[in-house]
């Protein structure tokens, strides 16, 4: 396996009309050639920012700490996306990263045919002429299972249906031969029979391009569909990770263990839903100590409430930040 | 629960005209809901599932009298009065609103951002004329507030100080302040995170049970309406293609369009990954929707008759009922492939 992505120490904050508000706090990840980690949290957790922070997509009034460290490993070549600045972006941005969207309508130009997008971004990234780019591209719509795709090519966003769309999005972003496809929610907008062939689509052309994938989701099913690894976010901060096995048959941080709970489950309709206590809270007024004490119904001792739990190993390559855990080390070492 | 439905309707058929076609032809239509029959028992749990574009929103609405009924009829009976939903006059529709409800699908979007929380949810009671003083409003919101578990001192707040969960519970005490008996909640969790929808659907629960009412619980998502309701109805296209109680939908389910459905959930098992049965192709355009059975251009098992007759829900003496030609046969196969 070859390293592909490092992120370290992620902080990111935002100045608003309210304060500065914490949306990413110290997220470190790394992710190989081929592997596909899924990220999952709930609105306001920070997943889609983490995303975002890639490929500096975030708005100006973001605040990246200077501990923050993200590594790009390109043909054994690591770039540091922290220090790019301008036209050196382009290098990343849609060329060796992709990104596709949640909401397909809302990311393609509405008064520009489909084809005429996915042919600019090829003649930004690539040396093809504009003829070499159509061909490319049509043959890219008929890669994803669009049916009559040069009649497509010549499409607006609006004349295709929305499953058509997300598989026009994936065509697009996959045509550049991205090294790292990043996918912020990209079959929540979708209905669960084209859900399940996006998904399966997403599942064939990893096994063809094998580039690395950021699958964002706040659906632990789609998750166990897709992933390798697993990284769970809370209120900005990353609580577990693992692979996709251990995280969903084993959840460790009582968040995942609440979520999992809280999921319906057609094999179980006698057990009744088990929501997680109380409301996530506003950024503005994160708790301090662990993140998830204001809900959790596992709390250990006044730690949960005043330090940072650091992450743990539960079993070999599964981690999680709890108090739970390193009070068990710490009398462990006594 | 009472056998007596609050809800009957008959042939029941909602089209929109649209823009379009020649200016002596006939102006074209959006079939929305198509000829649907559909019993909905008192005190009931309702569930009402389909992809977007099936109709279920817009016989949801029809139910409430609040979508243009082209055809069909709609008797509402709650023991006390009955009404004749396609026929009522303004006035008639005014009690009619007192008793049947809506609860809508984004909590953002249905809350005034500069109304009170207080105000939201007394104004029903003020528009309808349903309290005569200030103290009598005043006691009624915080009566509902409570039941639906919001904190009594966050009424004199705005919405936008709150969470989703806290809005879906205020867009709930405004729908149950009036005393309805007849609750439409379209898609009432799908904009809730998860660990906020299964608290919200225990509520939902809760004050069915508690204050007898009888729910339409309209639903892209199977296993939530697999835990909330207690019959289930499956729309495609316009019409209904299954109908059944909860359990007996689940453990049997007879159309192959449900079966795709619920293959297409997918499975929390890391190991159980491609088993599930794909549908291919989309929904068809409501305004021209193919012949014979609806479901046809996707169905696995379409044969001739599917291409030329439209299938009937019909039951085999229960209370499960399918509109498929070949829904017996398949049944025999799977039982035979299964053994």
């Amino acid at each position: 396996m070859t390293r592909l992505l490092d992120v370290e120490n992620l902080t990111l904050q935002f100045d608003t009309d309210e304060g500065r508000i914490t949306a990413v706090d110290n997220v470190s990840f790394s992710l190989e050639e081929g592997e596909v980690m899924g990220l999952v949290g709930e609105s306001g957790s920070g997943k889609s920012v983490t995303a975002k922070s890639l490929m500096m997509l975030n708005p100006g009034n973001a605040h990246y700490s200077d501990e923050t460290r993200i590594t790009l490993h390109l043909d054994g070549k690591p770039i540091d996306i922290m220090g790019l600045r301008g036209n050196e972006m382009q290098v990343v941005r849609g060329g060796a990263i992709s990104m596709i969207f949640q909401e397909p309508m809302a990311s393609f130009a509405p008064a520009i045919t489909i084809g005429d997008q996915m042919v600019e971004q090829l003649l930004i990234h690539t040396s093809m002429n504009a003829k070499k780019c159509k061909e490319v591209s049509i043959e890219m719509l008929d890669r994803v299972g669009i049916s009559d795709p040069s009649t497509r090519f010549k499409q607006f966003a609006f004349e295709l249906s929305g499953g058509m769309r997300q598989r026009a999005m994936i065509a697009m972003a996959l045509s550049t031969k991205p090294k790292l496809l990043i996918a912020d929610e990209p079959t929540t907008a979708l209905d669960v029979t084209i859900q399940a062939q996006v998904i399966d689509l997403m599942k064939d052309l990893v096994d063809e391009f094998g580039m690395g994938i950021v699958f964002i989701t706040h659906d632990l099913g789609v998750i166990a569909q897709t992933a390798d690894t697993v990284a769970v976010m809370y209120l900005g901060r990353l609580v577990e990770q693992g692979t996709v096995r251990d995280v969903i048959r084993n959840p460790a941080h009582p968040y995942t263990q609440g979520l999992i709970a809280a999921l319906p489950d057609l094999d179980k309709l006698d057990v009744p839903l088990s929501p997680i206590p109380g409301d996530i809270p506003s950024p503005l007024e994160r708790p301090p100590g662990c993140v998830f004490n204001t809900r959790c119904s596992q709390v250990v001792g006044p730690a949960c409430t005043t330090v940072i739990p650091t992450f743990t190993e539960v079993s070999k390559g599964h981690t999680a930040a709890c108090h739970i855990y390193s009070q068990n080390q710490s009398e462990g070492a006594a | 629960m009472g056998d007596k439905p609050l809800i009957s309707a008959r042939d029941l058929s909602v089209h929109y005209p649209i823009s379009g076609g020649g200016l002596f032809g006939p102006r074209p239509v959006v079939r929305a809901v198509e000829g649907v029959n559909i019993d909905i028992a008192k005190g009931s749990f309702f569930g009402l599932v389909g992809e977007s574009g099936s109709g279920k929103t817009t016989l949801g609405r029809a139910l409430l009298r609040a979508a243009p009924i082209t055809r069909g009829s709609i008797h509402y009976d709650d023991g006390e009065v009955q009404y004749d939903l396609p026929s009522l006059d303004a006035r008639t529709l005014k009690e009619y609103r007192k008793r049947a409800q809506l609860i809508f699908q984004d909590p953002y979007a249905a809350l005034s951002p500069r109304m009170t929380v207080r105000d939201i949810i007394a104004e029903p009671l003020e528009v309808m004329k349903l309290t005569k003083t200030r103290e009598e409003t005043d006691a009624r919101v915080r009566e509902i507030a409570e039941k639906c578990r919001l904190n009594l001192e966050h009424l004199r707040r705005f919405p936008h100080a709150f969470s989703g969960g806290q809005r879906q519970r205020i867009s709930i005490s405004r729908a149950l302040v009036s005393g309805p008996q007849f609750i439409v909640a379209d898609e009432s969790v799908a904009a809730l995170d998860v660990s906020i929808q299964a608290d919200v659907l225990n509520l939902l629960k809760e004050i069915q049970q508690d204050m007898g009412l009888t729910f339409l619980f309209i639903s892209h998502d199977l296993s939530v309406v697999a835990h909330v309701c207690d019959h289930v109805a499956v729309m495609y296209l316009g019409r209904l293609v299954e109908t059944a109680p909860t359990r007996e939908l689940f453990a049997a389910p007879r159309h192959p369009y449900t079966k795709a459905l619920m293959s297409a959930i997918p499975s929390l098992d890391p190991d159980d990954r491609g088993r599930a049965q794909k549908l291919k192709g989309e929904i068809p355009s409501p305004t021209n929707p193919p012949p014979g059975c609806k479901f046809q251009t996707r169905c696995p098992y379409a044969i001739d008759i599917c291409r030329k007759d439209e299938p009937k829900l019909e039951s085999s003496g229960t209370a499960h009922e399918v509109a498929c030609h070949r829904w017996k046969e398949l049944m025999e196969d799977h039982a035979l492939e299964d053994a």
